[in-house]
């Protein structure tokens, strides 16, 4: 392959330039100002930031994993593999791409790249959504960090079961309901999916790393933004409105379980450390905060943002209309079951 | 060249040193609770590894290049994308001592009359020092206090923030619990009775020793010494 360097003359694009080199003064005259305007001694700032910063910071190494399975589902796992799983009948894949959120250990915001990718390479939509809302759920550190977080209230094994489960119910629910329309109909075009489907001609092909990088960065780099955007949403309702205003119905199981999924969704918790959370409620009944920790990783503010990037129109209200009335039941129930 | 690929790569390369910056300084103990310190390393290694391995694809990239056609430019999705992600290395270099103050203890409490903290209590252990958290749960259990010897008289130094100093005499001294990240802290709060009526704005860091006394609603830490002392290196409870 012949070795060329490029003409920098003719790759120059003072469109891109000037934006990237605006952009970038843009950030830097940010931090000059917010230093010189003493931000760190305005509370709601430094509170603002401080809850921001920590939600991204939290976050952003699990979409990475998100986007590096996702980017080797693509590059690496071989086409024929997906066409035996799209060969199976819905009521196999269904339970078995559920129960694989068992063995995917991120949370949320990793889950997401990966489902849409396997929607994309064939797998039903139904199978795909199902593997979606379950993995941050069901996943092992998940669990685990359950248990560990209600070890101290003697109820471990009780809320592990009650998550896993009601978790397992809501994802075959979800998943049955929504993805019986095609990937066409479920699935957002993304603008790289159309650079993949079209690839420029005047390229050499990409080697698979090289394409296993384009695919890691562009999904990376897509839900990233949704993340970034929902955990300022998250961060601004915490800064601007007390969490009190939901603890003066905290013992009306009806109520309160709806009280908590509110603030699940405020919180936008990562799932592998909502129970260190939800366990702090103790004025809430156990129902109650297993419908935190079972509606959070299925609905909150910056999983909203994602979803819409991800799927079509109405997914999420569609979602939310399946997620909220399966979890209040599962929570009731729940509760009644752990009354001595 | 890709100018695409190698804008990603530096983002990438700036998170990765962001997550560097937090490990090596120290200072992820702002953001983020013992159980997550982990993220930090771990972002670390996975983004600075994805960032090389795009240099290295750009470097490889390039070398295939077939021609002098112009490079792929940055999309409007590009931009937005490297922008959005840049915003919180932006905001937290902008504001670098962001703290959770006052105005966080008034948005995290769980209610008035409940002194905001609600996590499950400890298992009391008999013979350490009571902190907020071990004050908090003696409020709400004799038992509780009974085991970890707290009662009226009981000696107690705490270090925390001034929260709230609007009643004369008084005023209450806070710290953070926290699990995961600042996100999830919660405040524990102690009513500090100060007969000298020092006037402590809020967010001071001070350390308060006295005697904690009941006055039948909750134990109030009576002064008999207060210092105005740095924020601590780890400024929350775990």
């Amino acid at each position: 392959m012949a070795v060329m360097s490029i003409d920098t003359a003719t790759v120059r694009r003072p469109d891109t330039r000037r934006l990237t080199g605006a952009l970038l003064l843009g950030a830097l005259a940010l931090v000059v100002v917010g230093r010189a305007a003493g931000l760190d001694q305005v509370p709601a700032a430094g509170t603002f930031v401080l809850i921001f910063t920590s939600l991204v910071v939290e976050a952003l190494p699990f979409v990475l994993m998100g986007a590096l399975v996702s980017a080797v589902i693509e590059v690496y796992v071989p086409l024929h593999w997906f066409a035996k799983v799209a060969n199976l009948p819905v009521p196999v894949q269904l339970p078995a791409a559920a129960l694989g959120g068992f063995a995917f250990p991120v949370c949320e915001c990793g889950s997401v790249p990966v489902a849409r990718r396997l929607i994309a390479k064939g797998m039903h939509p139904s199978a795909g959504l199902a593997f979606m809302l379950a993995s941050p759920i069901l996943n092992p550190i998940v669990l685990v960090s359950t248990a560990v977080a209600y070890a101290g209230r003697g109820v471990a094994t009780e809320m592990v079961l009650g998550r896993a489960g009601l978790g397992l119910i809501l994802a075959l629910a979800a998943g049955w309901a929504i993805g019986g329309e095609g990937a066409k109909d479920l699935l957002r075009p993304r603008p790289d999916d159309v650079a993949a489907a079209h690839p420029d001609p005047s390229r050499a092909p990409e080697s698979r790393f090289s394409s296993f990088t384009g695919h890691l960065a562009a999904d990376f780099f897509f839900m990233g933004r949704f993340v970034v955007l929902g955990g300022a949403i998250a961060a601004l309702m915490q800064t601007a409105i007390p969490q009190s205003i939901v603890s003066g119905v905290a013992q009306t199981p009806i109520v309160g379980a709806l009280a908590l999924m509110g603030l699940a969704f405020v919180l936008s918790l990562c799932s592998e450390a909502d129970a260190f959370v939800a366990v702090s409620f103790v004025q809430f009944p156990l129902g109650s905060q297993l419908a935190f920790l079972v509606f959070g990783p299925v609905v909150d503010a910056k999983l909203v943002l994602l979803y819409g990037a991800t799927f079509r129109r109405r997914f999420v209200l569609r979602l939310t209309a399946i997620a909220l009335p399966v979890t209040l039941a599962g929570s009731l129930w729940f509760e009644v079951m752990m009354q001595p | 060249m890709s100018n695409s690929r190698l804008a990603r790569a530096l983002v990438l390369t700036a998170w990765a040193g962001f997550f560097g910056y937090l490990w090596a300084s120290n200072d992820m103990v702002r953001y983020l609770g013992p159980r997550t310190y982990w993220v930090v390393p771990f972002g670390f290694i996975t983004l600075g590894a994805a960032a090389a391995a795009h240099f290295v694809a750009l470097g490889s990239e390039r070398r295939s290049w077939t021609g002098t056609r112009a490079a792929k430019g940055l999309s409007r999705s590009d931009l937005i994308g490297i922008a959005a992600l840049m915003l919180p290395i932006v905001a937290a270099a902008a504001v670098p001592q962001a703290e959770l103050g006052a105005l966080a203890v008034s948005r995290k409490a769980t209610g008035a009359g409940a002194t905001a903290g609600l996590v499950a209590p400890p298992a009391p252990e008999a013979g350490r020092a009571p902190n907020f958290i071990d004050v908090h749960f003696a409020n709400e259990s004799e038992e509780y206090a009974t085991t970890l010897g707290i009662g009226d008289g009981t000696e107690l130094g705490l270090v925390g923030f001034v929260s709230d100093s609007t009643t004369a005499g008084e005023f209450t001294l806070t710290r953070f619990y926290v699990s995961c990240c600042a996100a999830d802290a919660i405040p524990y709060s102690v009513t500090v009775v100060d007969d000298q009526g020092a006037d402590f704005p809020d967010n001071t860091w001070l350390r308060v020793n006295g005697v904690l006394a009941n006055d039948g609603t909750e134990y109030r830490l009576v002064a008999d010494g207060i210092e105005e002392v740095a924020e601590p290196d780890s400024p929350y409870l775990y």
